[in-house]
């Protein structure tokens, strides 16, 4: 069972798009990450796969289930939004209490997860720092084991060494065979923990990529040294050039033999081609 | 205690984690609310010997004038503890019970669209239906203990400073009609939260209140806007049920204030259920 499957989602906010043509699914026990600008449409996505939302037109199924309609569905779900969600007058321990008993799983997993993040237990939720707030809302995720995990901006607030271990925890998560899906701004933990990215923009997903093809077989970053100064690229694909005196940078997406051959055609003095960076890739996208 | 103990402990306390978590959420205004409403009640019956000896120097001072005698005593209700009740004190705790139904029933659906629980709650393995029917329970239950205390506050109240001089069954019938009136405004308000979501703000729970208990008063004062008696709740128990038992109650009041929240509770949930929660 694909436990996250997204086809054609559409919503509207009256007449302005939320998300127009929205597919792609996570498969059992992959991770995928979900990048795309402010107002790109993934909230509105990842709402509408928890249920917040109702869907205009298309479909959002979860564990089997049309996620409109998934309380079942939801028992393997675990979410922890953009925004630190939980009852603010309550402490800590009472808040994961309650996720622990709707689920229906033991406490002792509230003393593992609070123990790796460095949770404490007993202060009131509103008392917490931005910081502590996210990892209630990443404990309270991960709480149930469950074969779904949706996360959207969870490292934001903190700080690297937890941000280690709550890396730990994902990839103790995939191991068990979760799949998890996750929204960031920081590219570098997309890179770091994804097996595949969606990116979306104006509320279309652009590209469904795995990140090992995304990172060696699409965008290159070139760097060339010439003895004369800027000769001009001509090689279609070529974005993003910028040139300093003798030396030229720019993006290439296309195939690598034409590169070559161009480049060959060039009196060059000194050459460098790496893989472009998730982040290069992104702005490629969007520019 | 430990997580430990509390595992020993889960699966003979635990029936319902909503009901117990809405519970402690709602506790502290709870207490609040039940105890200001209490010890005013309580104070306010406690006047009574002094007011009613004012009353009698008024009334001495209009001897001959029973138009103006009478005027007075329905103004302060002094005649009696009973009526003195109806005029005075049941309307402190009517008027604060409004207030607290009100709050209650916002803070139980828009309180969690305010505070951003609700993302928490609303993506848990139970449905919107089953959530709010916890809250509605919750709300009743809340509107229960409320008029509980204030009824024991308000009868020893009675016993100390009018005992003897009032129908214990009709004081009961009193207080489960201030608890009727209560628990109608409170599903009123939960019910316009289901619709309202985050636009269904505190004080704009509050001021409906207010407008309901000026509609009330005014009714009340001019005989031709009787029939405002009908538009709220508080139209119920700001009568002489004491005097009158149910000849008071204004019936249509009565169907209407049961009629209205019930309806607009039923297509709330319908509404909540298939509604975008943002």
């Amino acid at each position: 069972m694909i436990p996250c499957s997204i086809s054609n989602l559409k919503k509207y906010y009256g007449k302005n798009v939320g998300v127009e043509d929205v597919t792609f699914n996570v498969k059992e026990g992959e991770i995928v990450g979900f990048i795309g600008p402010n107002g790109a449409g993934k909230t509105t996505t990842i709402r509408a796969i928890v249920g917040l939302l109702k869907a205009d037109d298309g479909q959002v199924e979860i564990i089997g289930e049309d996620a409109s309609n998934a309380a079942n569905a939801r028992a393997e779900l675990g979410y922890a939004g953009g925004e630190p969600s939980f009852y603010p007058n309550l402490t800590v321990l009472e808040n994961l209490r309650l996720v622990a008993d709707l689920k229906g799983v033991s406490y002792d997993r509230i003393d593992y997860l609070s123990s790796k993040l460095e949770l404490g237990l007993s202060r009131k939720a509103k008392e917490l720092s931005l910081g502590n707030k996210k990892k209630l809302c990443i404990v309270m995720a991960l709480l149930s084991s469950p074969k779904f995990i949706v996360l959207d901006e969870p490292t934001v607030g903190l700080d690297p060494l937890i941000k280690r271990e709550f890396f730990k925890l994902i990839e103790e998560e995939k191991k068990r065979g979760a799949s998890i899906l996750i929204s960031s701004h920081t590219l570098t933990d997309i890179q770091r923990l994804c097996d595949r990215v969606a990116i979306i923009k104006n509320g279309k997903i652009i590209a469904v990529e795995e990140m090992q093809q995304l990172k060696t077989k699409r965008l290159k970053k070139v760097t060339i040294e010439t003895s004369y100064s800027h000769p001009e690229i001509t090689l279609s694909g070529v974005s993003d050039v910028k040139s300093d005196g003798h030396q030229i940078k720019f993006n290439y997406n296309g195939e690598m033999k034409k590169l070559v051959k161009y480049l060959n055609s060039i009196d060059l003095d000194n050459i460098s081609i790496e893989d472009a960076g998730l982040e290069d890739m992104f702005l490629h996208f969007y520019e | 205690m430990k997580l430990s103990e509390l595992n020993e402990q889960k699966e003979k306390s635990v029936k319902s984690p909503l009901y117990r978590i809405e519970r402690k959420d709602n506790l502290k205004a709870l207490i609040g609310f039940s105890i200001v409403s209490a010890i005013v009640l309580f104070i306010t019956i406690s006047l009574f010997p002094l007011l009613d000896d004012v009353m009698a120097q008024i009334q001495k001072m209009f001897e001959g004038n029973p138009e103006m005698q009478n005027m007075m005593a329905a103004a302060i209700g002094t005649q009696s503890i009973t009526s003195y009740f109806v005029a005075q004190t049941a309307q402190s705790w009517a008027f604060v019970g409004g207030i607290y139904a009100a709050y209650l029933g916002y803070k139980l659906v828009g309180g969690n669209f305010k505070d951003g629980s609700y993302e928490m709650l609303y993506t848990q393995n139970v449905s919107r239906t089953q959530i709010l029917k916890h809250k509605l329970i919750r709300l009743a239950i809340n509107i229960g203990i409320f008029s509980l205390v204030n009824a024991v506050a308000g009868f020893i109240a009675m016993m100390i400073w009018g005992s003897g001089q009032f129908n214990v069954l009709k004081y009961v019938l009193y207080c489960l009609f201030v608890a009727l009136m209560t628990l109608q405004i409170g599903v009123f308000s939960f019910a316009i939260s289901t619709f309202a979501h985050r636009k269904y703000s505190m004080m704009s729970a509050i001021l409906v209140v207010m407008a309901m208990y000026f509609i009330v008063t005014f009714a009340l004062s001019v005989e031709s806007l009787n029939f405002l008696n009908a538009v709220t709740p508080f139209g119920l128990v700001y009568v002489d049920i004491f005097n009158s038992t149910m000849s008071a109650v204004n019936i249509v009041g009565l169907i209407i204030w049961i009629v209205v929240p019930t309806i607009l509770a039923f297509l709330g949930f319908k509404n909540f259920k298939n509604t975008d929660l943002i």
